[in-house]
């Protein structure tokens, strides 16, 4: 049960590609290990952390569906950050990134034991 | 270009939202047959039964029941579907020409433990949407499809222009600015359109391949002058039509030799197993059975089909071996009708499907929003205005009652009304027609949120409709059994009803932006008052 961790990698690799931009890093303000990052560094982990997703889902279900799980969860991710996170909750982003995977983690462990 | 993605997204928009909403409930066909049969919810638990016993009970049944039919035809379950669907095509002088095309068929469906019929509600369930996204029900058949086809192409015209049109697509990848008027309007149809740009790309095209051999018929009937059903057979690499069979009566049954019909179908297929079984002729002596292979678990939509004689159960032929061309048709119909998707992309596919629902609708009611500034100079709105107005309030704040009031109907129409499935399908379509009048009456921003709000009460009451008209199938209950497609029904008419009462809410509450000359005025009367 690799799911939950598939999802957490996706959306982070996303919220830093995001938080790397010149338009919405602001929003790392509040946080001190974001707000010292420079954007380029963000904007590397997230292309990491997106390939990786990308990766983690071929290697789960084969190329093909593992490409289509991983444009689903990119797009889910993606309307969540966009439409739900920036506009009204911008600062929730950055502990997301680092929280997210950490309870993906978690909840693959536990689901892989169970 | 600007002008090709406005005009061919507002023509085909109404149409396109219907078709998209269809098609996206069509991705839980099953849960919502499910739902609409609650009488079935016993058997959403039972073990699988073997092919063998499942086929032989149906055939049972159609001996005693269709007896003389031209064709029998036996839809196995499976992992979404409990019970087994039995068809027939009902001989010429047993046929009701006032039910049109459906009256030439018989149907019933049947518990393939105990080949017994299963007492539940007569419904039309999940298969109305699917075929009305490309059907739409009044139409005649082939002038709906053509309909939707030229709809569906009008749709990949205006992605493409609007790829091309979008100049920052990728600086404006994360950005959605609300509260801004006009601004939010195309930030948000941006936003939905971006995100799910590859599947809305993959759903448009593929919706036109499924299509793909009636936009040229005229080349089908130069090649094939006598039988287009020929061309089929050899273009999808089926097995073709049987000819006349007219053979004496059978005086032996035709279930002597279905277990080693059987036997030979999974020697054959490596242990495949049949998902659909067809028996032509069944009263005849030289009667034949087709085997349909289940899907495996990959994309393509494959048909792999043996035929049997009857009588004495020897394969006497198999569809012939793919080529490229059709391997690539059934990779991109596979893809469109998402068969092999499980629980988790399923629901992907759903959320991809809303979004394409939101884009086709944010980009209607954007053309209304741009159009409204103009006249704004000029003070009076036009006739064009207030038809888009009133189409965009009847199908987007509309049809969601539609779907809504559909499924009411379901669970409050007696279940021994004669008809009741096309009741059903009447009562969606009257609420679209009243919600579709009130606004041509009184295309204002009131109608637009009184509707919003109706479907929003509609689809969040539908769990408590389920608890009170058929109390055994609550969602608690649902919950308590594992039953996930009974309870994932409630939750999602949750959840959409929550989705609706918010937009509806903000419509309300939405005041128009303020023109500079008069915040100076307003700002007086906040200070004597």
């Amino acid at each position: 049960m690799m799911q939950p961790l598939l999802i957490a990698i996706a959306f982070s690799g996303l919220s830093l590609l995001c938080l790397g931009m010149e338009r919405h890093h602001p929003c790392c303000r509040t946080h001190e290990w974001a707000a010292a990052w420079p954007r380029t560094a963000l904007r590397l982990a997230g292309w990491w952390l997106t390939g990786s997703s990308l990766a983690l889902a071929m290697w789960m279900e084969g190329p093909a569906t593992g490409l289509l799980h991983w444009l689903g969860i990119i797009t889910a991710a993606g309307l969540l950050l966009v439409l739900g996170l920036l506009p009204y909750r911008a600062h929730w982003i950055a502990p997301m990134v680092l929280l997210l995977p950490v309870l993906g983690g978690a909840a693959s462990l536990l689901a892989g034991m169970a | 270009m600007a002008w090709l993605h406005t005009w061919t997204g507002l023509l085909a928009g109404w149409l396109l939202l219907l078709v998209f909403m269809a098609g996206t409930a069509s991705y839980y066909r099953e849960e919502i047959n499910h739902w609409m049969r609650p009488e079935l919810v016993g058997m959403a638990g039972m073990p699988r039964v073997a092919p063998e016993t499942a086929i032989t009970g149906g055939i049972a049944y159609l001996q005693r029941h269709a007896a003389r039919a031209e064709n029998w035809s036996i839809t196995l379950p499976d992992e979404r579907n409990a019970t087994m669907h039995l068809r027939w095509r009902k001989p010429a002088d047993e046929t009701d020409p006032s039910k049109g095309p459906r009256g030439r068929f018989g149907e019933a469906v049947i518990d393939p433990a105990s080949g017994t019929p299963v007492g539940m509600r007569d419904t039309r369930g999940g298969e109305f949407f699917y075929r009305l996204h490309f059907d739409l029900h009044y139409l005649p058949v082939s002038w709906a499809r053509y309909l939707v086809g030229f709809c569906a192409m009008f749709m990949l015209v205006a992605i493409i222009s609007g790829i091309i049109t979008h100049k920052k697509i990728f600086k404006d990848f994360f950005t959605f600015r609300p509260g801004k008027g006009q601004r939010s309007w195309l930030d948000f149809h941006n936003v939905s359109a971006v995100m799910a740009l590859p599947y809305h790309l993959m759903i448009t095209y593929t919706g036109i391949v499924t299509l793909m051999v009636m936009y040229f018929p005229w080349s089908i009937k130069t090649a094939y002058p006598q039988d287009e059903s020929a061309f089929i057979a050899e273009t999808f690499a089926r097995l073709p039509a049987p000819g006349d069979i007219d053979g004496p009566p059978s005086t032996s049954t035709p279930t002597a030799p279905i277990a080693s019909i059987i036997a030979d179908a999974r020697r054959t297929w490596r242990g495949g197993i049949p998902s659909r079984v067809v028996i032509h002729a069944p009263g005849r002596a030289d009667s034949l059975i087709d085997l349909q292979r289940a899907g495996e678990r990959g994309i393509r939509a494959e048909r792999s089909t043996l035929r049997y004689r009857a009588n004495d159960g020897t394969r006497i032929a198999e569809s012939p071996p793919t080529g490229g061309a059709t391997q690539t048709r059934d990779v991109l119909v596979g893809l469109h009708a998402a068969h092999f998707a499980e629980t988790g992309l399923r629901a992907l596919f759903f959320l991809s499907g809303l979004a394409g629902c939101l884009m086709v609708a944010s980009g209607s009611v954007l053309w209304a929003i741009k159009e409204r500034q103009k006249h704004q100079k000029r003070e009076r709105p036009g006739l064009g205005l207030r038809l888009v107005d009133a189409l965009n309030i009847g199908t987007v704040a509309g049809l969601p009652i539609a779907f809504a009031v559909y499924f009411w109907a379901n669970r409050l129409l007696p279940t021994s009304m004669a008809d009741r499935p096309e009741a059903e399908i009447r009562a969606f379509f009257i609420a679209w027609g009243m919600a579709t009048l009130f606004a041509f009456a009184w295309p204002r921003r009131v109608t637009w949120v009184a509707q919003l709000y109706a479907g929003a009460a509609l689809f969040a009451l539908l769990p408590v409709l389920n608890a009170l008209a058929t109390p055994h199938a609550h969602l608690i209950a649902s919950l308590r059994r594992g039953d996930l497609a009974m309870a994932g029904f409630d939750l999602v008419a949750l959840l959409l009803g929550l989705g609706l009462a918010i937009t509806a809410y903000r419509t309300w509450r939405w005041k128009p932006a303020q023109r500079p000359q008069r915040l100076g005025a307003l700002a007086a009367n906040g200070a004597t008052g």
